[in-house]
């Protein structure tokens, strides 16, 4: 089970915007004082574009556009950053340094001369008892934060999002697109929070299933045994009966199977071979096949949540902006 | 390697290279691999070639001048060693053993050395027709480093330097390959093994047939020390090589005809031995009943099995939090060039929760560097296997040694069909222009053969997961929105996996003596 999003610090978002929304109410409504249309508005706007920040982002990574991806250095910088920041702990074990300032200074210079400084990201600690004074760590420098962390500002800003929402629609709940925009809007919120149960305990789900087969490594041996099967159908082609035999057992498995071997019995033993191949494949197949369609339901749930959240949650962009749009015209 | 065309060089530098004693006995087609992959690195006074710590795998044969090699041990003190001469040589050990340097070597005046790869100084050093050659290093090895390696020894820590010199000769070099038995269970165990490169498991079978792993050796641990206190005592379990070994054997009738029977430094070593055997005891009883030393027993055996005591840290998916959306392999594809993922989610599953996605363990002995044959392979400072693209000819040697199948064998350059457009960006120039990363490296000339760096044949490409070099961070870690794929060593792995209280480390990886459970 995922818990990680309920532990994450971007939760303190969504509350602050409940304290927001219910100070905002006891100030008064939306339909007395524009400013606080204004405001929810706004910070509607602003949790749209923070979730919308998420998306971005991971498909930017996905295809490799993303900016992170033009910070590389070459190896052989790295490898002789890697080797002065190894003559530096020399230095320390030496106690040439008397202080971390001192230390921190030499290292920030290793790393700017050999221009890796914004790839190796170095934490001057102090050593343990009996060790060196200082020890240097290297750590990854995860610049702009892991996706992980954007998920789940993702979620809690959306959280938000909904709640600035109706405060904003006040009692024009019904009005044409304002309509339209609050009911977008909810379902987009309630099919992410589908999203975060599925999220939550789907992949536990899914691997007790996989106990046996993978989804993928079913999906691997169900092609492969299809494309076999069909092979050794074509090459049983010029007796129509076994074929038909074959289509038989395929169809209706292992019930079928004792009654085609009899029948089969009568062919050339070559043939009847061929067959009996066929005829245990087909129980292969059928096994795997059961095993792959009990998987795929479950990776359809995830794929049916995506159906059902993501083009909402385009549609949802567009009608935002209609709105917006209308309220520069009008 | 044997197949590249003999390499042309000027007859004065073919006199001054196989004028070198060591050198000068090799058979013609080493001496072709010598003149190929020789390099020659000059330095001036104070050039550090090789720094304590750091993992090289070069092997430097001083031509002219002067470097002296000096260890700074953890109070900070810094001793000097040795001075080598012209003639003299170093790094053979860590060529070897795959292990960081024990010393720092610095040009004490300007100098130049005679430089071989790991994989080159290998194929001298392992050929049955280069015996001559092993033996100078052997004999080397012996006088200069073998006494600082014997001292890893517990029971030698004590023994005067003089003692130990009067052991020295009589020390064996010995190499096994992979899977070899070295000693059975229950056979007389006349002697002390040192494991200088490679791994050992030791297996014992009990009364009723059951086998049970009880420990494994690798870097500079030893086993046998039993039988200097015990003229009569057998293997405790049937010692196996777990990859290509090479180790330092030690007969008990030497100790005996060096120091004497009854002499005080033979009473000595044994005692250092019983008190070795009954700390041994005592930390099998510690850990000896309950459930939390079977679970310790299971986690050393899957340990084993599984080969992970090689390895390095292993890219795991915790399959509880993964919500299979393919991420991690898409950046990687994303992160590379050529568009080849070097992992796979597949990979083996270890737990109900657990799965080791196949991806390079970057491992304490990677039998792929020493398999290749091309300098392909190589170690850096920092102990990362990398893949010298260039260098790599598609041998595939590398691919069947790996023990974990992590490395993907691709076409040469330019052989493969076209990639397919990563994205509607491609279709729109000036958008890609604006957006897109370099290009692959371009394909060689049409109807030329593909060359590697140093001139052979290639036939392909070996690739693996390079850490995403160069880069700030691991795309398939950074990116993946659920954070169920992780780095973690072997360690960590199987304690998170079991949940065990204690520290394997005190049992599985004893500073002394990892795996316990000596002969
Ligand atoms: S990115 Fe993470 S969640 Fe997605 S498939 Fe990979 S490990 Fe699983
Ligand atoms: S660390 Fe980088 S290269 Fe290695 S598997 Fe992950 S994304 Fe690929
Ligand atoms: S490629 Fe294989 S053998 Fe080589 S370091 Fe990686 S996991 Fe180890």
């Amino acid at each position: 089970m995922n818990l990680t999003l309920f532990r994450s610090w971007y939760a303190a978002l969504a509350l602050l915007a409940l304290a927001a929304v219910l100070a905002g109410s006891a100030l008064g409504s939306v339909d007395d004082h524009r400013w606080l249309r204004l405001a929810s508005g706004l910070a509607a706007l602003g949790c749209m574009a923070l979730a919308l920040a998420y998306v971005v982002r991971k498909y930017m990574h996905k295809y490799g556009y993303s900016p992170e991806f033009k910070l590389r250095v070459p190896i052989a910088s790295l490898e002789r950053a890697e080797r002065r920041l190894n003559e530096l702990r020399g230095q320390v074990l030496a106690k040439r340094f008397a202080n971390a300032a001192d230390l921190r200074r030499a290292v920030d210079r290793a790393l700017a001369e050999e221009r890796v400084e914004r790839v190796l990201k170095i934490d001057v600690k102090p050593g343990p008892a009996g060790g060196p004074p200082f020890v240097l760590e290297l750590n990854k420098a995860f610049m702009f934060g892991r996706t992980a962390k954007w998920l789940h500002l993702h979620v809690y800003v959306s959280l938000a999002f909904a709640l600035f929402v109706l405060q904003h629609a006040g009692s024009q709940f019904g009005a044409d697109l304002g309509g339209v925009l609050i009911a977008l809007s909810l379902w987009v919120v309630v099919t992410g929070l589908v999203g975060i149960a599925l999220w939550t305990f789907g992949p536990r789900w899914l691997s007790r299933r996989e106990r046996d087969l993978s989804i993928e490594e079913s999906f691997v041996l169900h092609e492969g045994f299809r494309s076999k099967l069909a092979q050794l159908r074509t090459q049983l082609a010029s007796d129509g009966e076994l074929v038909t035999l074959l289509d038989e057992v395929v169809a209706r498995g292992p019930q079928a199977s004792a009654a085609a071997l009899q029948a089969a019995a009568r062919f050339p033993d070559e043939r009847r071979k061929l067959f009996q191949d066929a005829c245990v494949l087909a129980g292969q197949a059928r096994r795997v096949d059961v095993e792959f369609r009990a998987l795929w339901r479950i990776r359809l749930s995830f794929m049916a949540w995506r159906a059902a959240h993501i083009p909402a949650a385009v549609l949802l962009l567009f009608a935002v902006t209609a709105h917006l749009v209308t309220i520069w015209i009008y | 390697m044997t197949e590249s065309a003999p390499q042309s060089l000027p007859p004065e530098e073919l006199e001054l290279l196989f004028g070198l004693e060591l050198l000068k006995d090799l058979p013609k087609r080493l001496r072709d691999i010598v003149a190929r992959f020789r390099r020659y690195t000059p330095g001036v006074a104070g050039t550090v070639f090789v720094r304590q710590g750091e993992y090289t795998e070069d092997f430097h044969y001083v031509l002219s001048g002067s470097v002296s090699a000096y260890r700074t041990d953890d109070d900070g003190r810094t001793e000097l060693l040795d001075v080598l001469a012209p003639h003299s040589w170093f790094g053979e050990v860590s060529a070897l053993s795959n292990q960081p340097s024990l010393a720092t070597l610095k040009a004490d005046v300007p100098c130049t050395l005679l430089t071989l790869d790991g994989s080159t100084f290998r194929i001298l050093y392992k050929d049955a027709t280069a015996a001559k050659f092993r033996e100078q290093i052997d004999q080397r090895y012996r006088e200069r480093s073998l006494s600082t390696h014997l001292r890893t020894i517990p029971i030698f820590r004590a023994l005067p330097e003089a003692e130990l010199a009067r052991v020295r000769p009589h020390v064996r070099f010995e190499s096994f390959a992979k899977g070899k038995v070295i000693e059975k269970q229950d056979a007389p165990a006349g002697r002390i093994y040192m494991v200088r490169s490679g791994a050992v498991s030791c297996t014992r079978t009990e009364s009723g047939g059951r086998q049970r792993i009880t420990g494994y050796f690798m870097n500079n641990s030893s086993f046998g020390e039993r039988t200097l206190s015990d003229e009569r005592a057998t293997w405790s379990g049937t010692y196996t090589t777990l990859a290509p070994t090479d180790v330092l054997v030690i007969d008990r009738s030497a100790f005996a005809s060096v120091y004497g029977q009854g002499s005080g430094t033979f009473v000595a070593l044994q005692r250092a031995a019983e008190e070795l055997a009954r700390a041994d005891q005592a930390q099998a009883k510690a850990v000896g009943e309950g459930a939390a030393d079977q679970r310790e027993e299971e986690r050393l055996e899957l340990m084993v099995r599984r080969q992970s005591v090689k390895g390095g840290e292993a890219l795991v998916i915790d399959l509880e939090r993964c919500v299979r959306c393919n991420m991690c392999v898409e950046t990687c594809v994303a992160v590379h060039e050529d568009r080849v993922p070097r992992l796979s989610k597949k990979g083996h599953r270890i737990s109900a929760e657990l799965n080791l996605a196949t991806s390079c363990y970057n491992c304490e002995i990677p039998e792929c560097m020493m398999s290749c044959g091309y300098g392909a392979i190589r170690r850096d400072v920092e102990g990362v296997i990398r893949f010298v693209y260039d260098n790599c000819v598609g041998c595939a040697s590398c691919v069947s040694a790996c023990p974990y199948g992590v490395i993907r064998y691709t076409p040469p350059p330019g052989a493969g069909p076209v990639a397919p457009l990563d994205s509607f960006l491609d279709a729109i120039p000036w958008l890609a222009k604006l957006f897109k990363r370099a290009e692959p490296a371009a394909a060689p000339a049409a109807g030329g053969p593909v060359l590697s760096a140093r001139g052979e044949k290639v036939n392909g490409k070996s690739i693996k997961c390079d850490l995403c070099a160069g880069l700030p961070f691991e795309g398939c870690v950074y990116n993946c929105p659920t954070t169920a794929i992780t780095r973690r060593n072997p360690e960590q792995l199987f304690a998170g996996e079991r949940a065990v209280t204690g520290s394997i480390a005190e049992v599985v990886h004893a500073d002394r003596n990892p795996g316990g459970g000596r002969g």
